[in-house]
């Protein structure tokens, strides 16, 4: 905004009034605030006291130790083994189209046929492929987002804010679902001069009600973990269905967070997830993945089961939580994030 | 100076502020800085809490309600938020308008009720008791010649009526002044006389261009109930000696001075300002930067001056044994409304420079600093406004000396301190309120009102 910028140098406009036309001294009139460039000032953060800091540092090690390095680090068997794979399949793929040409160019019916049905399956394996970029491209996207509302928020930089709550908005445009607490954000940001500041009320007016929901959502298949494992017959099936509640509780997740990660893109959730709980949790965390299950067949009495039942519902909420933590737009800064053990509390102390 | 009594009752009230969550706030400023506005600002915020978004006890939904209160004690006016709201928002017959300056002081308590956050979500109600006084600006000035003598006061006074556009001012004060021998006793009409030059030429500097701020003693200026009082009878000499010996003109002089200490700079800091714990220092930035470099050098040390007067530093519970010192300071340039939002940053950014030796001298001793670009009330919008030079961020509201509303570009705002030239390339225009611009029944439009208040009492409302 170059023309925002000027005034402030000597070269900028002469003082000049002029009777605003059409306006009248008994008109009242309504003040849309317009946010420019803001200085740069080392700022003493006044909003991110206490809980919250931490929050964000976890949200910063997500960032730093995660998210982006983690995508480019798979190791160098895996690598093999998939190019191995990959050449093997490109291989039987030749030789089957091969066939079918040669099927198809003899003018057999059967020919024709097969190079029909290969040409939809060569389309759908497109579509695929195109869902699932699609998918790990708004997954990063999300992170992309968050590391600009994070920035923004710590350097209190205008233009970027701005950037943030453009991506911000777009993302939540389209959803109906979100269009009263829009509504209500814009009536709020009329009064905020900053943009930044304008991110805090964001997060709390749109991204709260989504908290909230998610939160509850976390809750109620925890319950049912902790009620399935309570009654469960057999350990292997114990753990089975935990796997399952886990697994659907980050699905279920995302998609209240508007994703609908394809397989690539679940994958990278399930990783970004577990990242997260490793930031929040510290190592243990990626311990809880599996015991409560092995626990669960060496003793049997009724109260251990339900003691069980607890821990794999504890575990539902934090890998919920996490999952929440990874979909996120937003880092949590203004608001806190939900704590897991005093959902563990509501949920299964109860 | 405080009797024990003085002493212990302090105490008290102190211990009491630690069980009970009560915050003094100090507003701070000279004359026309908008002490009264902001007041009034923040009181019917709280009182109508729906604007305040970035205020976090309101945006967690903590707030329960706030309530206007008697003043325990009872011996000083209460602050008259009813009177300047209804001057504000105006009346059938009478249209808005700024209120008018104060002459006197008053006090006032709300008391905010809450809920404090407690761990695993749950929540435990809270009272926070605010005190806040309002009083007229001149007589902040007097905070800074309580720690002077009147020898050291005399020189100080005389080389300042010698500086920039001063000598035309003080010239006949200080030619009544020196021919009075300091060491030979004066007689009571050439005092009163000399004395009236001396206070014509405080109300001269008050008005000139230069907007002069560091115009001592206060009450010259606003005298109040104390017009013609004895004790206001006095003036700098040019050679004032410490020590002066009895029957002189000087000593006579030192001893009304110092009765001036006494029975009206002290009072007034000991009972209205001494045990704030908050400060909110405004700074009508604007009028002097317009009026140029003079104004501004003349403002500083006035801020500077008076701040000296106030202990800063971290509370701690030694602060029980040693008196309450101020944790968080928060300057403000006030009247933010008559800058479209793009200069905003610019317009602190001068603040801070400007208070930049104290700020860091206040850091150092443990207190909190922070500082905005706010407007207790909004009477203004932000336009786009076309001129043949380009298209320019401007701004558009009622101007004070017109009635019609008008757009206008307040020109380029100097990027630095020494930037400013006081000629017209920055010429603000200063902005009333319109009729619907402030409700009876709704919380006022305000720029960054709730970060300054976020910033002033958020923990104290966690
Ligand atoms: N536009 C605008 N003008 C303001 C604001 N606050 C104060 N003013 C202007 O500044 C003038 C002084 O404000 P007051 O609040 O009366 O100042 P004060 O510090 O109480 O002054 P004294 O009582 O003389 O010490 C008002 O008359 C207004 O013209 C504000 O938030 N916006
Ligand atoms: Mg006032």
């Amino acid at each position: 905004m170059s023309q925002a910028e000027h005034p402030n140098t000597a070269s900028g406009p002469r003082p000049f009034r002029r009777a605003a036309a059409g306006q009248s001294g008994q008109e009242p009139g309504e003040a849309p605030a317009r946010p420019h460039a803001r200085r740069a000032a080392p700022d003493p953060d006044i909003y991110r006291e206490g809980g919250s800091k931490a929050n964000q540092q976890d949200a910063a090690t997500v960032q730093a130790t995660g998210l982006s390095a983690a995508s480019t680090r798979t190791s160098w068997t895996w690598r093999f083994l998939l190019a191995g794979l990959a050449l093997g399949a490109t291989a039987l793929a030749a030789r089957l189209v091969d066939n079918a040409i040669a099927s198809a160019t003899s003018g057999s019916a059967l020919g024709l046929l097969t190079a029909g049905a290969l040409g939809l399956l060569g389309l759908a394996l497109a579509c695929l492929i195109v869902g699932e970029f699609v998918s790990l491209a708004r997954l990063r996207n999300r992170s992309r987002i968050r590391t600009m509302v994070d920035q923004a928020g710590s350097t209190r930089d205008d233009a970027q804010a701005e950037k943030a709550l453009a991506a911000l908005t777009a993302l939540h445009a389209k959803r109906p679902d979100l269009a009263w607490s829009l509504a209500q954000y814009q009536e709020a940001a009329a009064d905020i001069p900053d943009a930044a500041d304008k991110l805090i009320v964001y997060e709390r007016l749109v991204l709260g009600p989504l908290d909230e929901a998610c939160v509850a959502e976390i809750r109620t298949i925890a319950r049912r973990a902790a009620v399935l494992t309570a009654f469960a017959p057999n350990p292997i099936l114990d753990a089975v269905f935990v796997l399952w509640l886990n697994l659907s509780a980050i699905r279920r997740v995302a998609h209240m967070q508007g994703l609908r990660p394809g397989a690539a893109a679940s994958w990278a959730l399930l990783r970004r997830t577990i990242l997260a709980m490793v930031a929040a949790g510290g190592m243990e965390a990626l311990g809880d993945m599996m015991p409560a299950a092995v626990a669960g067949s060496i003793v049997r009495t009724v109260a251990r089961r339900v003691g069980e039942g607890a821990v794999n519902g504890i575990l539902t909420i934090r890998i919920g939580v996490a999952a929440l933590e990874a979909t996120r737009p937003m880092p949590f800064a203004a608001r806190e994030r939900p704590s897991v053990t005093a959902l563990a509390r509501q949920t299964v102390g109860s | 100076m405080t009797s024990i009594v003085d002493q212990v009752e302090d105490w008290l009230t102190d211990a009491g502020s630690l069980l009970d969550r009560r915050v003094r706030l100090g507003v701070t400023g000279l004359s026309r800085a908008g002490k009264t506005v902001f007041i009034a600002s923040m009181v019917h915020h709280l009182l109508h809490p729906n604007r305040l978004k970035l205020l976090s006890v309101l945006a967690e939904g903590r707030f329960d309600a706030a309530m206007l209160q008697p003043m325990p004690g009872g011996s000083v006016p209460r602050f008259p938020y009813e009177a300047v709201l209804r001057d504000l928002t105006g009346t059938a017959n009478q249209a808005p308008r700024w209120p008018d300056g104060t002459r006197a002081v008053s006090e006032l308590r709300l008391s905010i009720r809450f809920r404090s956050p407690l761990a695993f979500g749950l929540e435990r109600p809270n009272t926070l008791h605010l005190d806040i006084v309002d009083y007229p600006g001149e007589w902040l000035l007097d905070l800074p010649l309580l720690s002077l003598n009147y020898a050291d006061w005399s020189r100080q006074a005389v080389a300042q009526a010698h500086r920039g556009g001063r000598q035309v001012l003080s010239a006949e004060w200080l030619a009544l002044a020196q021919s009075m021998p300091a060491d030979a006793a004066g007689d009571e009409p050439a005092i009163a006389h000399t004395a009236a030059a001396f206070r014509a030429y405080l109300q001269a500097a008050r008005n000139a261009p230069q907007r002069y701020s560091m115009l001592q003693p206060g009450r010259f200026l606003l005298p109040g109930e104390m017009a013609g009082a004895p004790a206001l009878t006095f003036f700098p000499l040019p050679d004032a000696a410490d020590n002066a010996p009895r029957g002189t003109l000087a000593r006579l002089m030192a001893d009304r001075f110092e009765s001036y200490k006494r029975e009206i700079a002290a009072p007034f800091f000991d009972h209205h300002l001494k045990r704030i714990d908050r400060q909110v220092v405004l700074v009508d930035m604007l009028e002097h930067l317009a009026a140029g470099p003079e104004s501004l050098t003349d403002l500083k040390t006035a801020i500077d001056g008076t701040l000296g007067a106030f202990r800063h530093g971290e509370s701690s519970w030694l602060s029980l044994l040693f008196g309450k010192r101020i944790s968080r300071v928060l300057f403000a340039a006030t009247k933010a409304d008559h800058l479209p939002a793009a200069d905003h940053q610019g317009l602190a950014g001068l603040l801070d420079a400007l208070v930049g030796d104290t700020s860091r001298r206040l850091s150092y001793a443990g207190a909190r600093i922070h500082s905005e670009a706010i407007a207790a009330l909004r009477v203004t919008r932000e336009t786009t406004i076309e001129t043949p030079s380009g298209r320019w961020p401007g701004i558009a509201g009622l101007p004070l000396d017109s009635d019609r509303v008008e757009e206008v570009l307040p020109g380029a705002l100097p990027l630095t301190l020494e930037a400013v030239t006081g000629s017209d390339q920055f010429a603000p225009v200063a902005f009333r309120p319109r009729p619907g611009d402030i409700r009876q029944d709704q919380g006022p439009a305000s720029l960054r009102m709730d970060r300054a208040l976020e910033f002033l009492l958020g923990d104290a409302l966690g």
